[in-house]
Formats: C-alpha cells, structure tokens, sequence
C-alpha cells in the first residue's frame, strides 16, 4: 500500500461529503455566534476538555471574569468543531454552588483532631498542620511512610511538579496515579512489546481504515467525538466493517456490522484464535516478521493480584515475577496456540463459530487495513497487559501496524494519562520520558536536570496505587495525599480503605474542588482551582499535547493543585529530606541496605546550604525564575500562580520537563509553539510532529531503508530460552505468546452473576463535576442496575425496582433496569460507578493484573435480591 | 504566602455546609462531620418510597422547547424517547421528525445548518509526512447530515423531572432569539416533505 494511494482515497472521501460550496472557517458555528450581539464583550479563547482521553479542543467565552459558553474549537484536527454533550457542558462545571473555596480542617476543642468536625481554616493552619503531621511520620520512619495519590487528571506541570517534590525533594517513590486503574495495562504491554510507552498510530487511522474493531471500548459513550469520526466514515464509505466485541450489547454495537458478545475473560482465548487462524491459513506476514519481530512468552501462574492470603493466591509460584519472559521460537509459539481452535473458543466464549471465523476472516485479510481499539475492557483485566500483547501480536503477525490505517490502538481514558500520569512518570517505578527509577543511567540524568546531588533519587520501586491503600490499612503508609481525584469512591474494595483511612494512625489530605466521597474520608480538605481557572497542558490518546491558558481566577481562597504542591514544599529545608534516611527493604547496587545515604556534602559542594528549602532548590532557582511574567504569550490572560512567584512558573517547569525527552524519542517542543497551535503529536522533531510512529517516512527516529524501527530501549535483551543466556534484540517488537487464564473470581451458587463497572456517556468519573450540571444530573440522575429480564424475574425484581446487590466484600442497592442503553446478556450486570449514591466499588474486587498492577473492575460475582424496606 | 481577597459569599455557601452535614460514607452510618457530600439519598427505605425516576413524558411535537444553557449549547430533548432509541446505523428516529426536509416551524425544532458542516482537510503547513498531515482547512456544506452529528444522544440527552439539582452560580446572556436556527420556508402546498432518510443500508454479517 503507498502512502499516496491511502492519501487519494481520503481526499475523495472528504470531497464525496462536502458537496455544496466552500463555506470557510469565518462561517462556522462559533464564528457566527461570536458575532451576535448578545454576546457583544466575550472574549474568546482556545482550549481543551475537561474529561476524556480523546482530547477535544473547545473555545471558551468569558466576560467579566466568568465563563459564558463553550464551543467546540472548529480548527482543532481532534473533533473539528464539534464537542458531545459532556465538552459543551464544560462551561457549567465550575459553578455548582457547593464549590470549595476555603481549606477545611477536622478540630476538635479548636486543634486538629482525627474525629474532629471540619472547621473553615486558613491556609497558613492548613499547612501548618499538614507539615506537622508529615513531618512526624517522615521524620520517625522515612520517606516510606509518606505517599502521594495523583491523577490522569493532573495538569502536566501539576504532575511534573508532584513527581519533582516527591522523588528529588521527599527522595521518596509512593507517588502513583488513578491513571494506575486506567492505563497500567497498556503501559507494560507498550513497554514490554515495543520497548516504549504509547501508541504507534493517531486519530487519522479511523479515516484510513477499512475496519474499525472495538474490544472491550465502548467508544460511542466513553469515547464520543472518536465515535463520531468512525460513525461519520461508516455513513460516508459503507464498505467500512464496524466490529464490536464486548460482554454486553451497548450503544457502540447500534452501529455495528457484527457483534460479538463474549464471557468475561474470554477474549484471551479469542485473540488466540485469531492467532491460529493467520499461521494456520499460513497468511503471516513473513517478512515483516522476520525482519522486525522475535517470539517470546513468560510465566503462567502468577496470581492475580490480591493480598497473599487470598484463596485465588495459593499455589501461584511465580507471583511477584510475574514480569519476566524469554524468547521462543516460530514453532513453539504456533504450538502454544494449537488448542484455540474455532470450536473450543466458542465453547469458552460463548461466541457462534460463524461469527468468530468472520472475525478471523478480517484480521487474515492482507489486503484489508484494520485498525482495533481497546480501553477497559482489556486494561482493567487480571491479564491485562497479556491481553494488550495478545492484540500485537494478531497485528504483527499481519505487519499491520504503524501504517496509516493499520494498527493496535490502546485508547486512554483520562484527559492527560497519556501526558501527565505516563508522559511525566508520576507512577512509583518510573521517571519521565520513559526513565525509570530503578536504573542508575536513568537517576542520573534526572539529578543532573534537577540540579540535585548524584544518590538522591531512591532506587527503590515505591508503592503503587493498589499497595498504598494496603500500606495504608497495615499502617506502613500514614501520610496519604490524594490529588484531582476520589481514591474513596474509586478504588475496588472500598470498604476496606474507608475504613483504614478513618479508623488508622494517619492523615488524609485531598485537593478537590468540590466535597467528594474522599474529602468526608480525609482530615484536611484543600480547595483547588478547576481546568479553565488555571493554565495548563494535557497530553491525549493520540500522543498530541495541547496547551491552555487561565480564562478565571479560581473562587474564594481556591488555588491551582501547582499551588498547593509548591507551598507546600516552602516548609522543608533540604537538611530534613537529604540527610541519611532509612528505608525498608532498599537493596540497590552502590546503596546500603535499607538507607538511603545523606547527600548534604555534596549538596553543600553544588552551593547548597542545609537550611534551604525545597521550594529554593526545587522550585525557586535561576533557571526558573528567568521565566518572566507577565509574558507576552499571555495575550491579557491572568496567571494568578504565576503573580504569587513573581516568575512564569508555567513555562519554567515545561522547559525545564521536555529537557527529559529531546532526542530519545519523546521529543516536545517549547512552551509558546503549544500556544500558537491546535496541539501536537510526540516525538516533535525539527516543528514536525509524527503521527505514526515506528515507521519510515512518517518517524523520524525511523532511517532510511529501514522500512519500520521499534527503537524503544526498554527490556529489548531478554535471555534465549527459559533460564537462557540473555540476548539483546535492539529495533525489534516481540510477539507474545500468552494463554487464557481462570478469572481471579467467577459466579459460584451463592454469588451466581457477573458484575461489571463502567462509565455512561453523561458523567464523568466520580461524578463530582458532571453531577452539579443539571442538564447532565436530569439526563442520568442515579446509577442503575442493567440487568437481564429474565435474571430479574428470577429474583423477583423488575424494571424500576430497588435491588440489593452484595458481593463477599459489602452491599450496595439501586433500581433495576431492564432496557436502554446497555443491553446485558442472562448471567451479568452492568452499574456505573459515578453515583455516590451507589458506591458500586464496595462490592468490586480488588484482584489486579500481576503485571500492571491495575484493578480489574470488570469481573467479580454478586448476588442480587429485592430489598424490603 | 500570599492570599487573594476573601468574598464574604463564601460564608453563605460555606455555613450550610458545616451546620447542616449529617451524611453517610457510602449509605452505611451517618456521621455528623460538618461536610456535605453531595448526597440525596443513602436511606433504602426512601429509596423504595421515592418513584424511580421519571423522564418527561410529553409526546414530541407536544412539549415546549427547553431553553439552552448557553449560546450554543445543544438543547436538551422536551420530550419522551421511548420507543425512539437506540439509533441505529440504518434507523435515526431523531431525524425522520427533526430534518429540516420534515419540519414546518421553529417549533419543530429543526437540525440547524451547523450540522450540514464537514470539515475540509489539507495538509498543515510545511507538508511533512508525505503531505498526511492535515488540519481543518474550512467548512463546507454537505447534502444531508454530517455523519459525525449523526448519534444524536451524543449531545441531546432526555431529561428526569422532579430533581433536587444543586444550584448553580453559572450565568451567561438572556437566549431568547439568540442563535435561531435557520428555517426554511414550508412547501407552497403546506404538507410536510417526505422524510429524507439516510441511505444506508446495515450490514448484517
């Protein structure tokens, strides 16, 4: 296929829709209505969403320092003007009346107290008290004992600014984001297939393909503009095959051609079929595979997660190496996947054979361009990054990757997972630009771009998201700071937490904007500034990072998350934090055991004093405070942070953040290019963005001649064999061989249904912005238990009913429906997890990928009964 | 550290919240801890007393359009849907009532020209990538519905009656006669025009 001839078939496409006359940007939607005379003081401005991993880019109007309307940005190249009902509703989600405005504290008798009533306090008490508290466990048991809880959500300077304050300031590793729950599993399939983190292809895939297939996504409601891309291609080239593969018939499968509703945890054994299919139909692509591939596998009994006393734990052996594979070869790998016939995975799975084998027949079809999505569904699975894997692996072996219109495409669910959680490495292992802590090249580079002393940063792999909540119930993690998002209402298992967090020896911090679930759980609430009141970046599924600029000022004493970090780092001196520091566990070469080493000589020779603080040396220094503000890139727009430093704090930590990435394939360009333009897709490279990467003459990092280079470093020598010399296979992506696997939990007599959680198109996460819309609360007020007919006759329940639902970890009711939207087959539920009025993570389960570490959220076992009041 | 200004406001928001706060984590017991979750209802008992909720039931072409929130803003459905959705591929209810080929008035609530608009795309500046790099170049207009407004639940959603909604301090121009969308004038013969329904067929594998 040549690039030319992929090119003419869009333009035709694009030619075929636009019939009438040229019309012009002047005349589109926003333009008209900022003419009109209603509107006559608006100012407006561009922007991004709020709340999905697609990335859409809005205008916002703003008069009088408050948000009148938003727009969809009709120059942005994501969703060309248009937004779903979500995005135009960004205009309304800072102003529900219960905003935040003030820090609130638990006293009791006028000081802090553990069951104390939440009391207004200023910010100087509430930092006070939080440094208090921190240092007292900081000071007694490490930088162990302390952890922050960050976000997907986290502007890139917010999370940059976490990760720096934690890991070069706190020299400690506990710092993981929701973006755990969300984009873990993609992350280690990225890292362990490619050798690097994100996706190969963009958003321009969907008009390049013949087939669109969704495992486990429902786009239409958790991915809309996307959805409405391929929507507009099924319409305007019908020859389009739409596939949806999912554990229920959702809004996704009303437009497509084939629906495929499968067991939970079956789609491992379908991807292995589809596998057999290609070697057995002998339709591989051999060159590309011999060129570009090698074959590996790994461990089979490696758990699923859970605490270690678990029954589902017992006899897995490989538990905790869960990570480790080794090379195989051509035959053993088509050996491995000899028992997935079309027979046994449709007995497994439940699909019809007919329909498995029309699957095959696209995926096995050289001349037929495909291009599969996956969000939840795969990543939120106790094999998540083995089913990430599995989805290369079909589209290795059909060389059906990094090429327009070709390829496996892990869509993210978070507005910045991609830029902030994984881009920056807000994660416990990992560093930024794909830098991970546990490497001595990797220390050492970050200590010399955070002018810090060489054996600062801890080698040691801090707790992940799951583990701190653990930590926290056993009392080794007592400082818990939970950052633009609802840990409480969040995590699987959240009985547990709740309780930990409020019965144990801790302190709970949460930076909110509006009182959540887990501002009731914490001891101090901080007020935070929302999107718009702020500026900021966001990185998206498609690798493009998009920049805004503040339109408000936050309300009342709300600050921007940058803020809080900041201040708070003023109340440590570099003599507290760089001083010899134990820490459990540390085994590292050039470090002691368990002790993280004092680092002030070297400190003092870098010109250091011990009574510096963090913010000095962090936050504060030359090569920062050279940002000057105000800045003419502002255009008029405030910058309230940025008149409380006196510099452009902003633009600084962006400088000083892409230094991580320039030429080792995570290339950003400069703070201001961002504001000029509609976003732009990493690696950027001479002002050249890349859209698929991986391949000649759209990748820069790809050579001539080459055809496709899967240069990422990561985890390329792998040993020969199991126990086999290690050999390194640089430039090469491997193709997984990995089996299906007994969920951690399956329907039993007594918990006799599958239960699985989800978004719905209306709310975002928690809730807690979308609720205080009411065009978004009156289109989807409450939860509701989407349930099968005649399961619900069964248990004498129908439609509109209460139902109690309770799994083994605790009981949750909501009223039953039995249509709309969600369509489930006999023997599994369907409940969204955005009302906190149905806390549905009481009941889930929290087993996770052994890999990844990511909760499955998709699969537990309830039961469900009426409720008599 | 400096602090902005303090708005007395704060207070009136604030006040209720600290007085007024006896709400469950998750529904199991209530604790008096002076912060008000957003809560509105953790009692089972309510919960069952309460009517499920109920979405406006007035049949379409009999409701009273909802004003928008704001210039631009998608207007949110008056009426009762059921039987109407889900929208499929081949079958978009929505339209065969709401194209502006089958509608008379304003009152119907015609699909507004913005929605005839695609997007032309041309290579961005400085032709990288073999020329594939495209942005939006302008908007033309296409002869029926643009296929990306086709899932019309996307942005007009049924709304529930009979909510506690929590206020808002949201506050933008008065609508009214703002952003009327275009209509075209009704057939000489006064009859509506047949339906125009989109082409395509579903494919059934």
């Amino acid at each position: 296929m040549s690039i030319d001839l992929t090119r003419r078939d869009f333009v035709k496409t694009a030619v075929a829709a636009s019939v009438a006359g040229s019309m012009g940007i002047a005349t589109s939607d926003e333009a008209k209505a900022a003419l009109t005379e209603s509107e006559s003081g608006w100012k407006w401005d561009k922007s991004v969403c709020r709340f999905c991993g697609v990335g859409c880019g809005v205008m916002v109007a703003t008069k009088d320092g408050k948000i009148r309307a938003i727009k969809g940005d009709p120059e942005s190249p994501v969703n060309r003007g248009i937004n779903c009902v979500k995005g135009y509703f960004n205009a309304k989600i800072m102003y529900g009346e219960d905003r935040l405005t003030q820090p609130l504290l638990r006293k009791r008798d006028g000081a802090y107290h553990k069951d104390g009533r939440f009391e207004p306090v200023s910010w100087d008490e509430a930092f006070d008290v939080m440094a208090t508290k921190f240092k007292e466990y900081y000071a007694a048991e490490g930088p162990g004992s302390v952890a922050i809880f960050g976000s997907g959500q986290y502007t890139i300077d917010e999370g940059y600014a976490a990760a720096k304050l934690m890991k070069a300031g706190f020299r400690s590793n506990n710092i993981d984001p929701n973006a755990r729950h969300c984009m873990a599993s993609a992350v280690a399939g990225f890292i362990q297939t490619f050798g690097i983190d994100e996706p190969a292809g963009c958003y321009d895939d969907i008009e390049h393909t013949d087939a669109v297939v969704t495992w486990g996504a429902n786009m239409a409601e958790c991915h809309p503009i996307l959805w409405s891309r391929v929507t507009d291609v099924k319409l305007t080239k019908p020859d389009t095959d739409v596939i949806n593969l999912s554990t229920y018939t959702n809004r996704t499968s009303d437009l497509a051609d084939l629906e495929l509703i499968f067991k939970p945890q079956t789609d491992l054994a379908i991807l292995n079929y589809i596998g057999r299919e290609i070697v057995t139909r002998g339709v591989q692509n051999q060159e590309f595979i011999d060129k570009h591939c090698i074959f590996a596998t790994g461990p089979t009994d490696i758990g699923y997660g859970l605490m270690a006393d678990h029954p589902a734990e017992q006899g897995q052996k490989m538990r905790g190496k869960a990570g480790a594979h080794w090379s195989i070869t051509w035959d053993e790998f088509t050996k491995g996947l000899e028992p997935y016939t079309a027979e046994y995975t449709s007995e497994l799975s439940g699909v019809p054979v007919d329909k498995l084998k029309a699957l095959a027949d696209l995926y096995c079809d050289p001349d037929k361009k495909i291009v599969s999505f996956w969000t939840m569904g795969f990543n939120q699975h106790t094999r998540g990054t083995w089913v990430n894997e599995q989805m290369y692996m079909v589209h290795l072996l059909m060389g059906k990757m990094s090429l327009p219109g070709n390829g496996a495409f892990s869509l993210t669910g978070q507005p910045s997972a991609c830029g902030t959680a994984r881009e920056v490495g807000v994660f416990a292992h990992r560093l930024p630009a794909d830098m991970v802590v546990k490497n001595g090249g990797h220390r050492a580079k970050s200590e010399e771009l955070w002018k810090i002393p060489a054996k600062t940063l801890n080698p040691k792999v801090g707790t992940h998201a799951v583990k701190m909540m653990r930590a926290l119930r056993a009392g080794d993690v007592k400082f818990y700071w939970a950052m633009v998002t609802n840990p409480f209402q969040d995590f699987a298992n959240a009985n547990e937490w709740i309780n930990a967090a409020r019965t144990g020896d801790n302190f709970i911090v949460v930076s909110d904007c509006y009182p959540t679930v887990s501002c009731k759980v914490a001891d101090l609430v901080l007020p935070a500034a929302m999107i718009y009141e702020k500026w900021g970046a966001y990185g998206n599924a498609e690798r493009r990072t998009q920049h805004w600029r503040q339109q408000v000022m936050p309300p009342g004493e709300a600050k921007g998350d940058l803020w809080h970090l900041v201040e708070f780092s003023k109340r440590f001196t570099i003599g507290e934090c760089w001083k010899e520091q134990p820490l459990k566990g540390l085994k590292a070469e050039g470090f002691e055991d368990g002790k993280l080493p004092d680092v002030m000589a070297a400190a003092k020779e870098m010109g250091y004093t011990p009574d510096q603080t963090l913010f000095d040396v962090l936050f504060n220094h030359d090569g920062l405070t050279s940002y000057a503000w105000p800045d003419p890139i502002a255009d008029g727009q405030p910058n309230d942070i940025a008149e409380d430093y006196g510099y452009f704090i902003h633009k600084a930590l962006w400088e000083e953040y892409r230094q991580f990435g320039i030429g080792n394939g995570h290339d950003l360009t400069d703070f201001d290019t961002y504001h000029r333009v509609r976003g732009l897709r990493w690696p950027v490279v001479d002002g050249q963005e890349t859209q698929w990467r991986f391949s000649e003459g759209h990748d820069p990092y790809v050579g001539e001649g080459e055809g496709f280079n899967f240069y990422g470093k990561a985890l390329k020598a792998i040993p020969e064999g199991k126990g086999g010399e290690k050999k390194k296979h640089a430039g090469k992506a491997k193709i997984f061989l990995r089996p299906y696997a007994e969920p951690a939990e399956s329907p039993d007599e007594e918990y006799d249904l599958w239960l699985c959680t989800g978004r719905v198109l209306e709310h975002w996460h928690s809730g807690s912005m979308t609720k205080r819309v009411s065009e978004l609360d009156r289109a989807v007020p409450h939860a509701l238990l989407y349930m099968h007919r005649e399961d619900a006759k069964a248990r004498g329940l129908k439609r509109g009913d209460v139902a109690l639902m309770e799994s083994r970890r605790g009981q949750v009711t909501a009223r039953v429906e039995t249509e709309g939207r969600n369509r489930v087959p006999k023997g599994l539920v369907f409940v969204p997890w955005f009302d906190e009025n149905v806390l549905i993570n009481k009941l889930t389960l929290d087993a996770t990928c052994p890999i990844s570490k990511e909760t499955d959220y998709k699969k537990c076992a309830i039961k469900i009964s009426p409720v008599t009041a | 550290m400096r602090i902005r200004n303090f708005h007395p406001w704060i207070f009136v928001i604030l006040l209720p919240l600290v007085l007024g706060a006896t709400v469950a984590i998750g529904g199991d017991e209530e604790v008096d801890d002076g912060l008000d979750v957003w809560y509105r209802s953790t009692d089972i008992a309510a919960l069952n007393e309460a009517p499920p909720t109920a979405y406006i039931e007035d049949d379409a072409g009999e409701s009273e359009l909802i004003e928008r929130a704001f210039p631009g803003a998608p207007p949110q459905i008056p009426h009762t849907t059921e039987g109407m959705l889900p929208i499929l591929g081949d079958e978009n209810e929505c339209l065969e009532c709401h194209h502006p080929d089958n509608t008379s008035s304003k009152k119907d609530a015609p699909v507004p020209e913005s929605h005839f608009q695609v997007p032309v795309l041309g290579a961005g500046e400085g032709e990288s990538q073999a020329g594939m790099l495209w942005t939006v170049k302008s908007y033309s207009k296409a002869d029926d519905v643009a296929g990306s407004r086709y899932n019309c639940v996307m942005c007009h959603t049924p709304q529930a009656t009979g909510l506690t909604l929590m206020p808002t301090t949201f506050e933008t121009v008065v609508l009214s006669e703002v952003e009327a969308p275009p209509v075209e004038s009704p057939p000489a013969d006064g009859k509506k025009k047949k339906k125009k329904k989109k082409k395509k067929k579903k494919k059934k594998k």
